[in-house]
């Protein structure tokens, strides 16, 4: 086993490589260069030509990749156009925020879908399944912004039991007062990003559990008197946990889209944030960085997925995980 | 002589009320019905009708009821019955309903909503105004009208969305065949392609690009498209393997067919069902993600009505006049339901064993879990 998760480490790192090649044509096809964004507007060809020398752009395309490559790999991402704070500093601040958002909705979402799903399983036939599985359909078709701002409006804005939007308020200070802080502020971004995958996760545990019910040896259960309660909680859930752990590392890209959008509306101060407002500013280093790293962190969740997967059923090949979902499993796919 | 019977004499109350529940039939049989109730509806005026007028009516409901007549009688095709199917279930239907209805709104725009999307009331009390015959969802922040809006974003999106899934599905096709075509190094290319782009939240690539282009709607087509290829691409290659090592592929390679003539005439038709229903599912994520991106800000010009923007833009409004922001979240909540409904109910239209009707045991009066159940072949 060690050996298939080194292979599967291995493929990480030709992942990242691709993504990395894929931000790099990017750049290079885009219009305009960077000596032009960094400076803006038109500027005289001569000091367009310096610029061009001093970020080292008159070199051939293979070498300034290879350059690039290896800053990023020396963790240095270069400097916001926009701020003219280095971009490791922004993100290293925006990251941990994000990840702390992202890992709560995660085990949220999970909790609550699969509960959902495997009641449904365990219901199959009944009217509670199909209004169960309709409302997961209706909870996955609906947008984080809708389900954000329906929050806002009732939560927030009606009943003031949540601030609207924010990290921290201004007066309250370190310890476990500021960590409540925190919290109270981070109540409704979790909620939302939650709630988005709920109806996915339902709908996914509800066919694995039906799949793992479907096998001969449920019957041998049943034969032997075990309840049924026990046979889809202990036995239906325990074969399906593979697929659903390789759900698990298939899910953390949609949520880190997801986050993007809460981010937005609830004036969270994290790296979707970073990007969007990046974004506005046509601010291309802090883009290229931060999309850059949201792969890593994505890479490395789903390469980490697998490994748990493999370690939970060693029969697992090397397949890719989630395809019979189908697609856009998350809050924006 | 009642009217039934009158009718009966042309013979098709039978065929009519046979064909009563099924789909075109269905539809004819239904226009006969409102023909008839409208020529009993004229009767009073039939005096003032020349002879012209009645003839011209008397066709009118033979012309239909034949027709309803003749689908019934005709042996009914596998595309017809996987039509029933997919009408048979409420919620399916609910959806073509919903999918047909915003179709036609949004090519009918003009019409369903008259007034002008751009246009701003002067006076500034009309700024959220509640819903009024005038303006029957309010106007908005601007003191534009609601309905307009929303009826003129149902366009912008169901494009965006069609033309972004149209040009992913070709992609995925073109890459899918050709990965499952040919193994070596094109096939190992195309997975790590495709696992990379899958570990990669979408949005985030969309919101790079859009950084990186100037902003057009066809930009973000492409940027969509781009990066929705890969499940369905996945899905076609493994697909095409199972069928490229089936029977009647073999025997087409052992009567000479070469290897492009597989693929288009014995693989492409099988693969239509599958990818019918992926791009379906597609059209719902892809609404999803044009109005998160426009929620966002992206990919848009302001004054274009997009439902996402719209939702946005009312953000100062959502305890005054929550209908406004309401309204387009809505909108794109039922749009995207619509279309993972129907996905849904295409899968199970589509499954070929269930559509072709009653399987072969049973028709011969043999239980379900008959011998064929000792069959090691049989799934």
């Amino acid at each position: 086993m060690p050996r298939s998760i080194l292979r599967r480490a291995l493929d990480a790192l030709v992942l990242l490589g691709v993504v990395v090649l894929l931000a790099f044509v990017l750049l290079q096809v885009a219009p305009g260069d960077a000596a032009s964004r960094y400076v803006g507007g038109d500027l005289d060809p001569a000091a367009a030509a310096r610029v061009r020398r001093a970020l080292g752009l008159d070199a051939p395309a293979p070498l300034r990749l290879v350059r690039w490559a290896g800053a990023l790999a020396r963790g240095d991402l270069g400097v916001s156009l926009a701020t003219g704070r280095p971009v490791r500093e922004m993100l290293a601040e925006a990251l941990p925020r994000t990840l702390g958002l992202v890992g709560v909705a995660l085990a949220l979402q999970v909790a609550l879908g699969v509960a959902l799903g495997a009641l449904a399983a365990s219901r199959a036939g009944t009217r509670f399944e199909r209004v169960a599985m309709g409302a997961a359909l209706a909870v996955f078709s609906t947008p984080a912004f809708a389900v954000g701002y329906l929050l806002l409006g009732t939560v927030a804005f009606g009943l003031g039991w949540a601030p609207a939007g924010g990290f921290a308020s201004l007066e309250a200070g370190a310890g476990p007062a500021g960590a409540l802080d925190v919290a109270r502020h981070a109540t409704l971004p979790v909620l939302t990003l939650a709630l988005g995958g709920i109806g996915g996760w339902a709908r996914f545990a509800r066919a694995a559990i039906l799949d793992a019910l479907g096998r001969p040896h449920v019957v041998a259960l049943r034969a032997r008197g075990a309840s049924w309660r026990r046979v889809v909680w202990r036995h239906g859930l325990r074969e399906a946990a593979p697929a659903l752990v390789a759900l698990l590392g298939a899910s953390v890209p949609a949520l880190v889209g997801g986050a993007v959008v809460v981010e937005t509306i609830f004036a969270w101060p994290g790296m979707g944030r970073l990007v969007v407002e990046a974004v506005a500013r046509r601010d291309v280093p802090v883009v290229m960085a931060a999309t850059v790293l949201a792969a890593v962190v994505t890479v490395a969740a789903s390469t980490l997925a697998d490994a748990i997967e493999r370690f939970l059923d060693p029969r697992t090949e090397l397949a890719s995980a989630g395809d019979e979902l189908g697609p856009g499993r998350g809050v924006v796919g | 002589m009642t009217s039934t019977q009158r009718v009966d004499l042309i013979g098709f109350v039978p065929a009519a009320r046979a064909a009563g529940r099924r789909g075109a039939a269905g539809i004819l049989a239904g226009t006969f019905w409102l023909q008839v109730a409208a020529v009993l509806a004229g009767a009073r005026r039939l005096a003032d009708a020349g002879p012209g007028d009645v003839a011209a009516a008397v066709a009118a409901v033979a012309v239909s009821g034949a027709l309803a007549a003749w689908l019934q009688m005709r042996p009914r095709s596998v595309a017809a019955r996987r039509a029933d199917c997919l009408v048979a279930r409420a919620g399916a239907r609910a959806a073509v309903l919903g999918v047909v209805g915003l179709v036609a709104a949004s090519i009918l725009a003009p019409v369903v909503a008259p007034r002008d999307p751009l246009a701003f009331e002067r006076p500034a009390r009309t700024r959220y105004a509640p819903p009024s015959w005038e303006h029957p969802l309010g106007t908005d922040r601007l003191g534009r009208d609601a309905w307009s809006r929303l009826v003129h974003g149902a366009r912008r999106s169901l494009a965006i969305a069609v033309a972004a899934v149209a040009l992913s599905t070709l992609l995925a096709l073109a890459a899918g065949l050709a990965t499952a075509a040919r193994r070596r190094w094109p096939d190992r290319v195309v997975a790590r392609l495709t696992d990379g782009m899958l570990a990669f939240p979408r949005i985030l690539f969309v919101l790079a690009v859009v950084a990186l282009f100037p902003p057009s709607l066809g930009t973000l087509v492409v940027a969509i498209a781009a990066t929705s290829w890969m499940r369905t691409a996945r899905l076609v290659r493994a697909e095409t393997r199972r069928l490229l090592g089936s029977g009647f592929v073999l025997a087409a390679e052992a009567a000479g067919a070469h290897r492009a003539r597989v693929l288009v005439r014995h693989v492409l038709p099988n693969l239509a069902s599958p990818v019918v229903v992926a791009a379906t599912m597609q059209l719902g994520a892809v609404v999803l993600l044009e109005a998160s991106l426009a929620f966002l800000g992206l990919g848009i010009r302001p004054p274009t009505p997009s439902w996402g923007a719209m939702v946005a833009r009312s953000r100062d409004a959502l305890t005054t006049a929550w209908w406004v922001p309401a309204a387009p979240a809505l909108a794109v909540t039922l749009t995207a339901l619509a279309f993972n409904v129907l996905g849904d109910a295409l899968r199970d239209a589509l499954d070929v064993r269930a559509a072709i009707g009653p399987r072969r045991d049973e028709r011969l009066g043999l239980p379900e879990d008959g011998p064929s159940t000792y069959d090691p072949k049989r799934r």
